[in-house]
Parts: structure tokens; C-alpha cells; sequence
């Protein structure tokens, strides 16, 4: 259906301004931090651009450095943590939004705050408030009949990522919650009316009508979450600065550490790319996982979809058949 | 429907927790930008202060905010309007239409994203210089979609996914273009996901540190997540000042959002397959 | 087979694209001069700038200037970024720990202490700021502030513990005792995160950071005398407790938050804490004072004697510009004035003695300064080794206890060497 041009020229024109956009600017830094992950890169660099040829030198080293490795286990620890309370404490929020009581508009704001500040901003502030001390946290813990006087949050490795991981959480989950509201609000009001109809309790419209119907929103919030989660960098730096005795260092601060502190710009760069390369086997698989998962649900892969042009069938009806014909016969 | 009374009390009660979750540094931040210098750090932290002080808040708009204020509208609005058309436009494409490489080319895009951004600055900052857009608003605003756009992508591709393709093939059956479709059909239909895209690029390009730091050093275009720098110094911070100042960030952020919320809470597909 | 040759393909073009070097572009000969001042962190202090640049711009016809502040936190990376993107200011104030850096690299023109021509002038200037400046003999920057930090404490609660101020080590180590064990507050402040604290008892025990040994520089961090001084800071902490469990992590600021809310007794800081200090808090008025440092065993004192130098970029073409208005901040009367505002004293001797204040509560950081201080090794290493944390995490393993000083100090040694002979 739609002539050729709608077919074969109109979607590449809708993807151009993207395209440029997003690659125009890019394109040469990416490069010019692959080119460099093959060389030795220095003050010299800096100053004159000279570096020296090393191939597989700086990954080679990557591999073989104890730290190194301890840092990237640490950013997947940390960063799915905060991943699976961002998406937990997002869902829940954006559920509770979508129901309709007095002061949801003022709700919405609340919620929107943490993420309107700028992150340095807020792990200063989150800094001061776990401060051992000073803080409000400490007052409030010992106030509410835990003895936590004094207690520092950043002499240790745990605390600490309780800390900044408290700070990541209420920065991020408003994203999510705002986004996955979105969602919400998009699911036809036909279809929940026909699973009420059917009988369905709240949870099991949750199991079996919302969440299946949001699922490409929240894998695409999984997949950026993920990706931002292992790249956290502001917090942690204002926070503890990646101590004490680098026991709270992130990959990114690594890289900053490589890059801008000791110089190393060849090492960054191997590092970056070695993050990338992470970063993207995940999102492939956290794709594979969505296609091959749900016969007849919204993620049906193309290769599924050419074998069954008109929908799979005889699988019962599927929340896309429910939409199409809510009451009955369609037009 | 009528709720049960547990219920009800049951969702004040998570109301009133998310509530203070999301807002209670916030009151200590505008707390202490009331409170006198002495009384910012004391052992037993105070709810309150005996001799509030409000003049903070106009030091800080004297100190250069309010140019700093409108450097920020421009840009963040910029990329806000400038970011949603056209990943609204791509998010269509990639949604509907069964485009050779389209995997490939999301994950292109989403891999921009992966690197970790200290070490894209460098030669990005020679790419911007090269280009004539350092000291810019237009050069901020470019380098704002570089890295909004791939999210705003994928979301609203997202989002247009969960709309039925039956309403473009209604409306072209009836005689539309395409595009027209897209425009006048689905667009009005995606109103939430606009709205949370729109959110997302705002609030992506208001507090923005990095970019804006490096990019821009003329003091008359500063926004204001560098301006806020102005209160902390070598070896002392005022501390008042940059909460007053924080909490000044907030407010137009808190207009945008109430300016778009109405779209982000009205699902409009009923009504539309039939009549 | 064909997604891998794509793959391949892209990675290779991305290479090649990457492996292009720009044309370098640096600055031009036109437009105002382009001066970068470290952010003052007042509004009274930036005004103080703009307001001089208008006279400079006003005496010196046909002269524009525009200045740029940079937030302390950043200014290192700024730098970095600057000069790897080839677009440097012409004039800047640069933390004098970074100049030697930037200096090795040929980024910074050697500096005029003179004023105006010739090498001679070096005399003019406080001999450690202008060490702290020299790179293979040529100097990089000119001295602009610097300071040094003293003892701060409590005269009452000395006067209450019948104790006098501590001079040494030992007198500390009393006098801190007899704090802890008689009164509720912490009694001196030693912090996990505070370089400046520690380093500078290396040299108070005999010992150096860092020396020259034919012609190349090596790691003094494990003589013994280091190793003695970071095992002293740090059973401060451990054995000794005399500050709370969380100054592990603590930094000078948080050391001076707790001075400020009255539950410590002794810190030490400088003039720029002492001065918002008591205007924060006059009820400390006529309680407080300041003492030099407590001397090592070798009877040594010094501090480290901290600020900024002004340097010019090289590859300006605005030099004869650069150095009018550089001769223009350097200007003793200006000078003075500025630094009395940030707590800081100026690097010139003459505009030094101008400045020392009448108030003998401030005169103990002009003779710190003056006769007991010494910058940091100048290696381009050392701006490497700052922004690292390599000597914080060092110390903090230290005071947690997971190493005797000895280990650690053997690490950071060997770090420095590899650096300094790579």
C-alpha cells in the first residue's frame, strides 16, 4: 500500500535530519578515539599531535590489569542495581500517577524536580545531607531509633554506593516514571474496559494487559538506562571522587582519570572503546531477548512477521486483536 | 469505578512517600538559602530558621542569573523544539516502515550514546571549532541533539509502535498522503509520548554542565548551570548563594512542565477506529 | 559473513576518519585579548576584575580585553581540553602546581619576571613561587598570589586545658591528647582527602617529595623520613583518634565546617578560611588564633606555599598586549588590594610587604609564607599526580589501616619513578 515514493524514498527522508544530526557531529571524535586506542598518546599529543603506533598494546593491557577489571565488574554491580530500582521505583510511580486523585498535576511536578537539577548540583547536595556530621540523613536515621551518629557514608566501598546509588535513583526515576506515564495514558481505554469486562483483577491487568503493551517502552527505557547507569560519572566524582582508595571508581572516572589526569589518552580511548563494546553486546541482547520472547505480543521479530503477514494466529487474542476489534466487528 | 477505602488511603500513603522522596532536598536546599551564613552547618540541623533571609535570592539574579536565565531558555527551548521534530520524524520512519538495515541503523544510533563523553570532548570541540560554533547558541543547540536525539529516537519510535497502523491505512484509504497521515493522524495520537520527549529534551539541555562550560566561554552567553559556578571558588563556596541559585534552576522547568502536562495525561484513541 | 565485512568496514572508515588531523587554528591577531581568571567565588570579587579590566582598557587606548572565569574544579581539565583542541587563551591565571605542566609542553611562553624585558627579576618575587615555576631552568609564570597555611585553634579551649599553642610535633601530640581526653571536641584536624595537610609534613621531618639526581627526577615518598611523616599523619587518625571516624574522607573544607560549628579545636588552614570564618561566626571572635606550623623533628615547619601564576600562552599573537596587561595586574597596588579581598598575600616581595596586615592574627600567614614555605616538586608529572589522587589514596589506605605506611609510600614511589623516567 502507498505509492513508490512513500515506499522507498519518503523514509529515508524522514530518517535524514536525524542521521545528520546525530553522526554529523560525531562522526570524527568516535573515529579519532578508535584511531587513538591503537597508539600511545601524551603531553605530546596534546601539544603537537604526536603519538606512536602501539596496535593491541593498550587493550592488551586492559585485559591483563587486576584494577581494571575490578572497575568494570563493579560498574556492571553498581550499574544494573541501579537499573533494575530506577525501572522498580519508575513503574510504581508512573502506576500511581496514572490513577486519578487530588493534587496528581502537583505530584507530577514533585517528581520532576530531581531530575530538572543538574547532577553535580544534586550529589553536592546529597553529599552534604550524608555528611557524618552535619547531615540530615545521619539525624534522620538516629532520630528514628538508629544509633547512626557520626556514621560515614564514604569511608567504605558500600555505604558509599549506597550513597551515590540513593542519588542516581532519585535522578533517574523520573524519566522513567514520566515516561512509562506516557505509555500508560496511550493504552486505549477500549482495552482495558474489554479485560475488565473479562473479568481481570488490577494485578492481572498489569501481568497480562499493561506491562505486555508497554513493552517496547520499558525495553527501550531498560536499554537507556543501562547505558547511562554504566557510564555515571557526576555523582560519583562529587561524591567520593571515586574513594576512598579508588574503592568507588567507575569506569568513566577511570577514563577521566586516563584522560584528563595522568594523560594517557591512548589508554582512555581503549578503555571508551572497550565500554562501547560492552555497551552495545548488551543492547543486542537485550533486544534478542524482547523479540524471542512473546508469541503474538507487540515484540514480533521481522523475520517472525514475514512468516505470518497477517498476525499469528490461532494463539488466542492477542492484545493487537483486542485493539483492532474492541466490540465485536470492526468498520 | 468506585475505589475501596483501603485503596484510597493506601494511595495517599504512596503519594505522600514518593512526595518526600522526591522533594525533601529540595526544601532543605530552599531552607538553607534562607538561613543566615552562620547557622548553614551545625551539628543538630535546624527545620527551620529564626531569621530567615530572602536577600540571597536577589544577589543571585544581580550576579548575572537573569542573563543567564534567558541564555538557557533559548537553548534548551531550541533543542527542545529543533530535537522533537525531527526524532519525530525518524521515530515514524523507523517505526513503520520496514527500512533494509533498520536494526543497524538504531543501534547506530543509540551507539553514539556509548561512549563515555570525557573522551569524545576533545576532538568534538575541534569538530565545533572547525565548524565556526564555539560561543554559540546555535553551536550548543547542535551538540545538545548530537546526544538528545538518539533517546528521543527510540522512544518515540517506541511509541508510535503502540499505535495501530489500521488508523494512517483509515485515513489514506480516505484519500491522504502518507506524510499527511503521519501529521494529522498519528502525531495528535502520540500527544504523551511528544510530551515526554519534549520534557526530556528540555530538561537534557537546561542542566547540562560539560557542554555548556566548554563550548561557550563569553561570559553574555553563559547558561545557567555554569553561571551557578560563580558562587564557588578556590577554596570557599557560598553556600546560601548556590542554593538560592539551585532553587531558582528549577522554576522554568517547572513551567515547561506544567505547560505540557496536559498532553502527557489525555490518551486520545478512543473514538478514533470507529466513526 | 557480510554483517562481519560491514562491520569491518565501518571500523575501518571510523579509523581512517579519526585518523585525520585538523588544521591547527590557535588564536588570531585580532579581537580583544582573551584572558582566563580562575572564578573568584564571589560576585564582589568578579566585579573587582571586570571593573579593572575597564581601567586597563580605559589607559591603554585601542587595548580590549575579555575576561573569561573558569570554575576552579574544571580549570585543569579546561586547560587540557584548550590546548588539545588548539584554542588557547593568550593570558591566564594557572594554579601553580599546573604550570610546569603545560610549561615542559611548550604550551606557555617563558615568563618576563623582569617586567617588561630581559631574565633578571627573579628576586623580585618570593623564591619559592618562582622555583615552583621553573622548568629546565626557564621560568613559565609569573608569581600573581600565593598562600600558606598555619595552624588555626582555639585560644579558650587552650587556655582552659592549661596547654599552650603546639611547636612541634610532640607539643601537638600533647597538647591534641589532652583535647581529646578532657573535652568533647575533636582536637586536631586530620583529613583523608587533604594533600596540603600530609605532603608538607614530609619536608617538616627531613625528608623530600620528590629530588634531582642527575638531572633526572626521582621519588623521595620512600626514604624514611616520608615514610616516618605519613605514619605520623596518619595514627593522628588511627591510634591517636583525634578527629571523628569520617575525616577518612574528609577534605579542608569539611575540617574547616567542623572548626566553624565548634567541635574542633585546632586545623590547619589559611588566611582565606580565617577571614569567612569569623565573619560566618563572630561569636569565635577573640578565640581564635594562629599559629606557624608545628615543626618535625629535623625542626623544619615549612607549608606548601599555594596560589597562581599569570602565564601566556604561546603561539599568542597578542604578546606585546599580553604582557601590558599583565604588567597592569601585576601592579603592587592592585595586587594587594585583590589578594586582601580573597585571603591570599601577592607573590611580588615589595607588594608582600605592603601587605602584610597590622593584625598580628594575619601576620603569622605572611611570615608562613615568607620564611617557612616551599612549592611541590616542578615536574610536569605533578599536575598528573594531583588530579590522580595518587598521594590522598595512599595516605587513606594508611589510616584505615590496610597498609603500614612503609607499603604504601614503596607504591607511590614507584609510581612517580615510572612517570617521571617514562
Amino acid at each position: 500500500m502507498g505509492s513508490r515514493f512513500d515506499r522507498r524514498i519518503l523514509p529515508w527522508l524522514l530518517l535524514a535530519p536525524a542521521l545528520l544530526v546525530v553522526f554529523g557531529l560525531v562522526v570524527y571524535p568516535v573515529g579519532r578515539t578508535v584511531w587513538l586506542s591503537f597508539r600511545a598518546a601524551g603531553l605530546p599529543y596534546l601539544a603537537s599531535g604526536q603519538s606512536r603506533f602501539v596496535g593491541l598494546d593498550n587493550y592488551r593491557d586492559l585485559l591483563t590489569n587486576a584494577h581494571l577489571r575490578e572497575v568494570f565488574l563493579t560498574t556492571a554491580g553498581f550499574g544494573f542495581a541501579c537499573v533494575a530500582a530506577t525501572m522498580a521505583a519508575g513503574l510504581a510511580v508512573a502506576l500511581l500517577l496514572d490513577q486519578r486523585f487530588k493534587g496528581r498535576a502537583l505530584l507530577g511536578v514533585l517528581v520532576l524536580l530531581p531530575w530538572a537539577v543538574p547532577r553535580v548540583a544534586a550529589g553536592t547536595v546529597w553529599r552534604w545531607m550524608f555528611d557524618d556530621q552535619y547531615g540530615l540523613v545521619n539525624w534522620t536515621l538516629s532520630h528514628l531509633g538508629h544509633d547512626f551518629a557520626g556514621f560515614s557514608w564514604f569511608n567504605d566501598r558500600w555505604p558509599a554506593f549506597i550513597a551515590v546509588g540513593v542519588v542516581v535513583v532519585w535522578q533517574s526515576f523520573p524519566f522513567v516514571a514520566l515516561s512509562l506515564l506516557a505509555g500508560l495514558q496511550s493504552i486505549p481505554p477500549e482495552v482495558k474496559e474489554a479485560a475488565r469486562i473479562d473479568g481481570a483483577g488490577p494485578l492481572q491487568m498489569l501481568r497480562h494487559v499493561t506491562l505486555p503493551m508497554l513493552r517496547p517502552l520499558l525495553l527501550t527505557l531498560v536499554v537507556v538506562s543501562t547505558i547511562w547507569d554504566f557510564k555515571i560519572f557526576d555523582q560519583v566524582y562529587v561524591m567520593t571522587g571515586g574513594g576512598p582508595y579508588r574503592s568507588t571508581e567507575l569506569v568513566a572516572i577511570t577514563v577521566w582519570r586516563e584522560a584528563f589526569a595522568r594523560l594517557h589518552l591512548g589508554t582512555a580511548a581503549a578503555l571508551a572503546v572497550a565500554l562501547f563494546a560492552v555497551l552495545l553486546v548488551m543492547t543486542i541482547g537485550y533486544g534478542r531477548l524482547a523479540r524471542d520472547e512473546v508469541p503474538g505480543g507487540r515484540g514480533v521479530s521481522p523475520r517472525q512477521r514475514r512468516r505470518e503477514p497477517l498476525g499469528p494466529g490461532g494463539r488466542g487474542v492477542s492484545p493487537r486483536q483486542r485493539r483492532r476489534e474492541p466490540l465485536g466487528t470492526a468498520r | 469505578m468506585k475505589r475501596r477505602p483501603a485503596a484510597t488511603v493506601a494511595l495517599y500513603a504512596a503519594v505522600v512517600v514518593v512526595a518526600l522522596f522526591a522533594v525533601a532536598p529540595f526544601a532543605w536546599m530552599f531552607l538553607t538559602s534562607i538561613k543566615p551564613d552562620g547557622e548553614i552547618f551545625s551539628r543538630t540541623p535546624s527545620l527551620w530558621t529564626g531569621s530567615p533571609q530572602f536577600g540571597r535570592y536577589t544577589d543571585v539574579l544581580d550576579a548575572g542569573f537573569a542573563t543567564a536565565l534567558r541564555n538557557s531558555l533559548i537553548v534548551a527551548t531550541g533543542t527542545t523544539v529543533a530535537g522533537v521534530a525531527v526524532a519525530a520524524l525518524a521515530g515514524y520512519a523507523l517505526a513503520r516502515f520496514d527500512i533494509p538495515l533498520r536494526r543497524y541503523l538504531l543501534l547506530m544510533v543509540m551507539g553514539v550514546q556509548m561512549f563515555p563523553l570525557v573522551v569524545l570532548i576533545i576532538p568534538l570541540f575541534v569538530v565545533m571549532k572547525a565548524l565556526g560554533l564555539l560561543d554559540s547558541w546555535v553551536g550548543l543547540v547542535v551538540a545538545y541533539l548530537s546526544f538528545t536525539t538518539p533517546l528521543a529516537v527510540w522512544l518515540l519510535r517506541s511509541f508510535f509502535e503502540t499505535i495501530p497502523k489500521e488508523l494512517e491505512e483509515a485515513a489514506m484509504s480516505d484519500g491522504a498522503t502518507r506524510f499527511g497521515a503521519m501529521v494529522r493522524v498519528i502525531f495528535p495520537l502520540a500527544g504523551p509520548g511528544l510530551a515526554a520527549t519534549a520534557i526530556f529534551s528540555f530538561i537534557a539541555a537546561w542542566n547540562e554542565f560539560l557542554f555548556a562550560l566548554t563550548f561557550v566561554k563569553k561570559e553574555n552567553l553563559r547558561t545557567l548551570p555554569v553561571a551557578l559556578s560563580a558562587f564557588v571558588g578556590q577554596e570557599q563556596a557560598d553556600w546560601g548563594a548556590i542554593m538560592a541559585g539551585s532553587v531558582m534552576f528549577t522554576i522554568p522547568v517547572v513551567i515547561f512542565f506544567l505547560a505540557v502536562h496536559r498532553r502527557l495525561t489525555t490518551g486520545m484513541v478512543a473514538g478514533s477506529v470507529t466513526g | 559473513m557480510r554483517r562481519a565485512l560491514l562491520l569491518a568496514l565501518a571500523l575501518a572508515l571510523l579509523a581512517g576518519c579519526g585518523a585525520l588531523t585538523p588544521s591547527a587554528g590557535g588564536s588570531s591577531a585580532k579581537g580583544p585579548l582573551q584572558v582566563w581568571i580562575m572564578e573568584p567565588g564571589n560576585p564582589e570579587l568578579r566585579a573587582f576584575f571586570t571593573s579593572a579590566t575597564t581601567d586597563f582598557e580605559a589607559a591603554h587606548a585601542g587595548d580590549r580585553v575579555a575576561v573569561q572565569f573558569v570554575p576552579w574544579a574544571s580549570a585543569h581539565d579546561q586547560f587540557v581540553t584548550a590546548i588539545g583542541g588548539g584554542q588557547m587563551p593568550d593570558v591566564a591565571e594557572m594554579g601553580s602546581t599546573w604550570t610546569p605542566e603545560f610549561g615542559d609542553i611548550g604550551a606557555l611562553e617563558p615568563a618576563a619576571l623582569g617586567g617588561g624585558d630581559g631574565a633578571e627579576g627573579g628576586d623580585r618575587f618570593v623564591p619559592s613561587l618562582v622555583e615552583g615555576a621553573t622548568v629546565d631552568g626557564t621560568v613559565y609564570g609569573v608569581p600573581w598570589y600565593a598562600g600558606a597555611r598555619a595552624l588555626i585553634y582555639r585560644t579558650d579551649v587552650l587556655a582552659t586545658l592549661g596547654q599552650s599553642v603546639p611547636s612541634t610535633w610532640d607539643e601537638l601530640l600533647t597538647v591534641g591528647r589532652a583535647i581529646r581526653d578532657r573535652t568533647g571536641m575533636a582536637a586536631f584536624g586530620v583529613a583523608g582527602n587533604a594533600p596540603h595537610y600530609v605532603l608538607p609534613m614530609v619536608w617538616q621531618n627531613g625528608g623530600e617529595i620528590a629530588y634531582r639526581k642527575g638531572g633526572v627526577w626521582r621519588s623521595g615518598m620512600d626514604s624514611q623520613e616520608a615514610v616516618a611523616a605519613v605514619q605520623f599523619y596518619a595514627d593522628l587518625y588511627r591510634t591517636e583518634r583525634f578527629a571523628p571516624a569520617g575525616a577518612l574522607s574528609w577534605n579542608a573544607r569539611d575540617v574547616r565546617k567542623a572548626f566553624e560549628a565548634g567541635d574542633l579545636a585546632m586545623m590547619i588552614g589559611g588566611a582565606w578560611d580565617l577571614r569567612p570564618l569569623l565573619a560566618a561566626h563572630p561569636e569565635l571572635a577573640g578565640k581564635v588564633a594562629s599559629a606557624l606550623l608545628p615543626a618535625g623533628p629535623s625542626g623544619n615547619r615549612d607549608s606548601f606555599a599555594g596560589g597562581s601564576h599569570l602565564v601566556v600562552f604561546s603561539g599568542t599573537k597578542k604578546a606585546a598586549l599580553a604582557r601590558r596587561y599583565l604588567d597592569f595586574l601585576l601592579d603592587p597596588g592592585r595586587v594587594a588590594a585583590f589578594t586582601t579581598k580573597i585571603g591570599f598575600l601577592p607573590g611580588a616581595l615589595d607588594a608582600l610587604a605592603a601587605a602584610t596586615p597590622p593584625d598580628p592574627l594575619y601576620r603569622t600567614f605572611s611570615a608562613q609564607l615568607q620564611d617557612h614555605s616551599r612549592t611541590y616538586p616542578p615536574t610536569r608529572e605533578w599536575g598528573g599526580f594531583e588530579a590522580d589522587g595518587l598521594f590522598t589514596s595512599a595516605v587513606q589506605q594508611v589510616m584505615a589501616g590496610k597498609r603500614t605506611a612503609a607499603q604504601a609510600m614503596k607504591d607511590v614511589a614507584k609510581t612517580m619513578d615510572a612517570a617521571f623516567g617514562g
